[in-house]
């Protein structure tokens, strides 16, 4: 069945292969969000009123926190945010393309998490050398993959996204608990679990 | 106070004794890349939003500054969109 197209266009939120899914989720502008289904895969979408969305705060926190949603339900690749289709037929052809990558990169994030670590220098305190490896090395252990993010900061020592078996997971934090206990003069930034964003590298455009 | 001598060798650039021209425009490229880097300043967002994550700077503080700096990314983006076509200015 077609999505009804005519009052907008469709946002794209992440692909799954979860057909059965019931979602009950509220998209952007408090639209439904709809799955798209094409052979095995499916795309997560809702009706959006404009083609390119300006990158507006607000929504693309509002992006983040409907993805992690969907996240504690099913495998997603998550979009970035602003991935606007004119048509399901464009949608359609553009799935058809990436069929086979949308799989394999499924298969691999099926079942994991990220989990995001950055580690702050005290102000007064300069680390020792050495210390982001033996903390990477650490962590890097329970992960199945890690990757260094942007080092926006003189203050970070560590900025770092780990992917991680979701049955691992509690396993992680008790690790990050005992550095912090360990390293008092750092402060650590814990987040997510977050759908894994820095772990899919499928680029897919819009209209 | 920099000196501007001490800028330019800083930036290993020997300027030749009378070229005031080449040493003004030299200067003007460099403030310009300093007060119109888009990445220096998406950084100091991030650091900023940091600083507050941390406890290390007040609600207060941290709306003061980001309000600033989204006020002089704005200025940095709309002087690199009327910048003239053959004047590029690299992000460092």
């Amino acid at each position: 069945m077609k999505m009804e197209t005519e009052n907008g266009y469709l946002y794209v939120y992440g692909v799954i292969n979860n057909k059965n899914l019931k979602l009950g989720i509220k998209g952007l502008k408090d639209k439904p969000i709809e799955k798209i289904d094409f052979r095995d895969i499916s795309a997560l979408t809702s009706i959006y009123p404009i083609l390119h969305p300006a990158l507006k705060e607000d929504e693309a926190m509002q992006h983040a926190d409907i993805l992690k949603k969907i996240a504690k339900k099913t495998t997603v690749i998550p979009m970035s945010f602003g991935m606007v289709f004119n048509d399901q037929e464009i949608l359609e052809m553009i799935l058809s393309k990436s069929c086979m990558a949308i799989k394999q990169t499924l298969a691999l994030i099926d079942g994991k998490i990220e989990l995001g670590v950055k580690v702050v220098q005290n102000q007064f305190y300069d680390a020792p050398n050495g210390i982001a490896l033996e903390i990477l090395g650490q962590l890097d252990k329970l992960s199945v993959k890690s990757v260094k993010g942007d080092n926006f900061s003189s203050r970070l020592l560590l900025n770092h996204s780990f992917l991680v078996e979701k049955n691992k997971f509690s396993k992680f934090s008790k690790e990050i608990a005992e550095l912090e206990e360990k390293h008092k003069n750092l402060k650590f930034i814990y987040t997510g679990p977050w759908p894994p964003y820095s772990f899919v590298n499928i680029n897919i455009k819009g209209s | 106070m920099i000196i501007i001598d001490d800028l330019l060798k800083s930036l290993k650039v020997l300027a030749k004794p009378f070229d005031v021209i080449g040493t003004i425009e030299l200067l003007r490229d460099i403030a310009l890349k300093e007060k119109y880097n888009l990445k220096a300043i998406n950084n100091k967002i991030k650091e900023n939003r940091l600083l507050f994550e941390i406890g290390e700077i007040t609600e207060k503080e941290y709306n003061e500054k980001r309000k600033a700096l989204l006020e002089e990314l704005e200025k940095a983006k709309e002087f690199m969109e009327n910048l003239p076509k053959d004047i590029e200015i690299r992000e460092m």
